[in-house]
């Protein structure tokens, strides 16, 4: 490490200042852009496993404290007409039994009256402590 | 307390790259990469209209829930990652509001905005006053 700054604000010279704390606490943790577990680009993502057909696990290089964090993503690759995506965590809703502080499960599917998941191109970040 | 005075943030060792310990003072997080490079805020009835929004140059309405977004900086390539937010009113009464960004680009994305109403998975464009997104990645 070239150096290090202890601070707790700051402030520009026209656009207000900042405390740090926003700047550890308010940044992003993990983010992930790929399809079916072939990741395009992220951020302290170790690697993605695939589970299945919309089931991708992102795992984590740096481990998250607890599993108190808050992940959700979007972006799927679709148009007018045609099955859509749309983020899912099992069934529909958020399910911290699919998540773990070294990594998350966002499911993605479509929605149709078997209510099917599908591979698309989607994107997770997650927000919350660093261990 | 302690106030750094200042307009620009450099890594020394890579310009772009600085660490930020985390909350559990044992590692760190990489500074630019966890910020959030656009967002914006937008109406999509009417005509279509930025609330708010952060590095974020136009918004063109091609159609009925079809949008695109424009960013002041671009980005580096397409391989950003983009969250959106949308909610359909209740006088539509739908099953769900979904999205889809069918054309992505490091100045711009296009998305597409709509309902499932039939639950056969297939999206019916709609414009919707509340729309929501933000993007991480790298800038160029």
């Amino acid at each position: 490490m070239a150096g290090k700054i202890v601070a707790d604000q700051l402030e520009h010279s026209t656009a207000g200042s900042l405390d740090t704390q926003f700047v550890v606490n308010g940044s992003a943790k993990a983010w992930m852009h790929e399809t079916h577990a072939t990741v395009h680009d992220s951020l302290n993502v170790s690697s993605a496993t695939d589970g299945g057909s919309g089931d991708t696990v992102m795992n984590f290089s740096s481990a998250m404290s607890n599993t108190n964090y808050a992940n959700h993503g979007g972006g799927f690759e679709a148009s007018i007409g045609t099955n859509s995506g749309y983020m899912a965590y099992h069934a529909g809703q958020f399910d911290s039994d699919n998540k773990t502080t070294t990594a998350c499960n966002p499911r993605k599917g479509f929605y149709t009256s078997s209510g099917g998941f599908g591979d698309y191109i989607s994107s997770t970040v997650v927000f919350g402590d660093l261990a | 307390m302690s106030t750094i005075l200042v307009n620009t943030l450099t890594g020394t060792s890579t310009a772009g790259s600085i660490a930020v310990t985390g909350e559990g003072n044992s590692t760190t997080t990489n500074l630019q990469q966890g910020l959030a490079k656009s967002w914006v805020n937008f109406n999509g009835t009417g005509t279509a209209a930025t609330r708010d929004s952060f590095n974020h140059a136009s918004l063109t309405d091609n159609g009925t829930g079809d949008f695109t977004l424009a960013y002041t900086n671009s980005f580096g390539n397409v391989n950003y990652a983009s969250s959106v937010y949308t909610s359909i009113d209740a006088v539509a009464g739908f099953n769900t509001s979904q999205f889809g960004s069918s054309t992505k680009a490091a100045a711009n994305i296009r998305v597409t905005i709509g309902y499932d109403g039939s639950t056969n998975g297939t999206l019916t464009a709609y414009d919707t006053a509340a729309n929501e997104m933000h993007l991480m990645g790298d800038l160029a």
